[in-house]
């Protein structure tokens, strides 16, 4: 059965064959009904598809590929950006990642290609005013003043702030001495013991999304304490700002204090800031 | 200016534009779709498939190193995708009769002609492996080369599966069970 000259025949149909490989067909399907049979259908059936209409994409898709890729990057990758920030946490100081990932930090209001928009100045976090930044700093004031009562975690602040990633290096120092006077003032100095205590059913629906962002690209037996969520924008975009504790391990007292920029829409990780407390 | 070509969108993605890549999805989704639902059936399933095959292509875009052509690769990760859904839906939905099991739920082609409709709930009868090259040639125009190179089999593999795909759809057309060509030399796909 194998003078079928099949491999020819979707050519024959579709009238691409040379004259040399035509002549072959032709001279086959004089003798052999069944291929003829087939040609006939084959030419029936290209026919119809070539009929079929051309559909449009439902609207869509290219915020669906953002929130999915931005909602579950991955993983592999995070945490490596996590190990890289601990890692240069040794030697001390501040370290700032952005750009971790191009893919999460799609956000919808991504400019066309070539057109990103400039950033525009913002007044650093411990400047004293300017622009929105009067509601971060009523935010930290708060701060200070709910844990000097009965620490509260975490801290939920919304602002109009514009975040852009030099911001994050200054914001992180002032949480840090923050969250060393809530260690001081009784707060639990582990994540263990905070979470001996800690009811998450608690969480307001904000808070939830967002240490649920945080949460799903750190390993279960990593506990970190969720310190304050600020709801702001980072470089025009909605985003949290989640700032949480973190030991060694859950036994041990915090050592650092993790700052993870998250798109409120996607949960993308759009940067991170690590401090040592 | 013209606009970006794929490789530059690409380039621009890994560097950290975070717009690149959405360019590409907006360039492309229109394909895909087609391709996916023409595979599927089913809008919804075929959205997913879409969002899928970018995600994935997204997550692996380092990965491409550019010895073909962008929309090839693609092509490999969307029929891959459907394959995987083809797969998972035959699990999932009890079966009470073979060739029935893919078809397109009554409603999901409505956006279609009625001529439109039998064909391609024929198309849902053609062996899938067929479906693809036959979707991908006939549908989409994409040369046999191209298709060769997506689907990792030789050229003459996808001009024998193109023949097999039409006259097994013919004969769905016709209300015969597909059943390949006699010609064949491969065994029609589980």
């Amino acid at each position: 059965m194998n003078d079928h000259p099949e491999e020819l025949l979707a050519g024959y149909t579709e009238g691409s064959l040379g004259a040399n490989e035509r002549a072959r067909v032709e001279a086959h399907l004089a003798t052999c009904d069944a291929c003829q049979e087939e040609v006939d259908l084959a030419a029936e059936g290209l026919t119809t598809l070539s009929s079929l209409p051309e559909l449009d994409p439902p609207k869509g898709i290219p915020f669906r590929v953002r929130r999915k890729a931005g909602g579950t990057p991955s993983r592999a990758w995070r945490f490596a950006g996590a190990a890289a920030a601990a890692a240069v946490l040794i030697g001390g100081g501040v370290f700032v990642f952005t750009n971790l990932d191009p893919a999460s930090l799609e956000g919808e209001g991504s400019a066309p290609q070539g057109a990103e928009p400039e950033s525009a100045p913002l007044p650093r976090t411990g400047s004293s005013e300017g622009g929105g930044a009067g509601e971060q700093e009523a935010g930290v004031e708060a701060t200070d003043a709910q844990l000097a009562a009965a620490p509260v975690l975490p801290i939920y602040v919304e602002s109009r702030r514009n975040y852009d990633s030099e911001d994050l290096a200054p914001l992180a120092r002032r949480l840090r001495d923050d969250a060393n006077a809530a260690v001081r003032s009784g707060l639990a100095p582990t994540a263990r013991s905070f979470f001996e205590d800690f009811d998450p059913s608690a969480y307001t629906p904000d808070v939830r999304r967002a240490v649920g962002c945080v949460l799903a690209d750190v390993p279960p037996q990593q506990l970190i304490v969720p310190y304050r969520i600020e709801a702001a924008s980072f470089e025009a975009a909605p985003a949290y700002v989640a700032t949480f504790l973190q030991g060694p391990t859950p036994d041990e007292p915090y050592d650092r204090l993790v700052m993870w920029v998250a798109h409120r829409e996607t949960c993308g990780l759009m940067s991170l800031a690590s401090q040592v407390l | 200016m013209a606009d970006p070509s794929d490789e530059e969108l690409i380039r621009r993605h890994l560097a950290g534009d975070r717009s690149a890549f959405g360019a590409l999805v907006e360039r492309h989704q229109r394909r895909v779709y087609n391709l996916t639902y023409r595979m599927l059936g089913r809008p919804e399933d075929a959205a997913d498939a879409t969002q899928d095959t970018f995600v994935t292509c997204m997550r692996k875009l380092a990965s491409f190193r550019g010895t073909s052509a962008f929309t090839t690769w693609l092509h490999r990760v969307a029929v891959n995708i459907c394959y995987d859904a083809l797969r998972k839906r035959s699990r999932e939905i009890p079966v009470e009769e073979g060739e029935h099991a893919s078809e397109a739920a009554p409603g999901d082609l409505a956006e279609e002609s009625a001529s439109a409709v039998d064909v391609q709930r024929a198309l849902l009868r053609v062996p899938e492996e067929f479906r693809a090259v036959l979707v991908l040639h006939d549908v989409q125009g994409v040369p046999y080369q191209d298709i060769a190179e997506s689907l990792g089999a030789p050229v003459g593999t996808v001009k024998s599966r193109l023949h097999r795909g039409r006259v097994a759809l013919a004969r769905a057309l016709h209300g015969e069970h597909s059943r390949g060509s006699h010609t064949s030399k491969e065994r029609g796909t589980s």
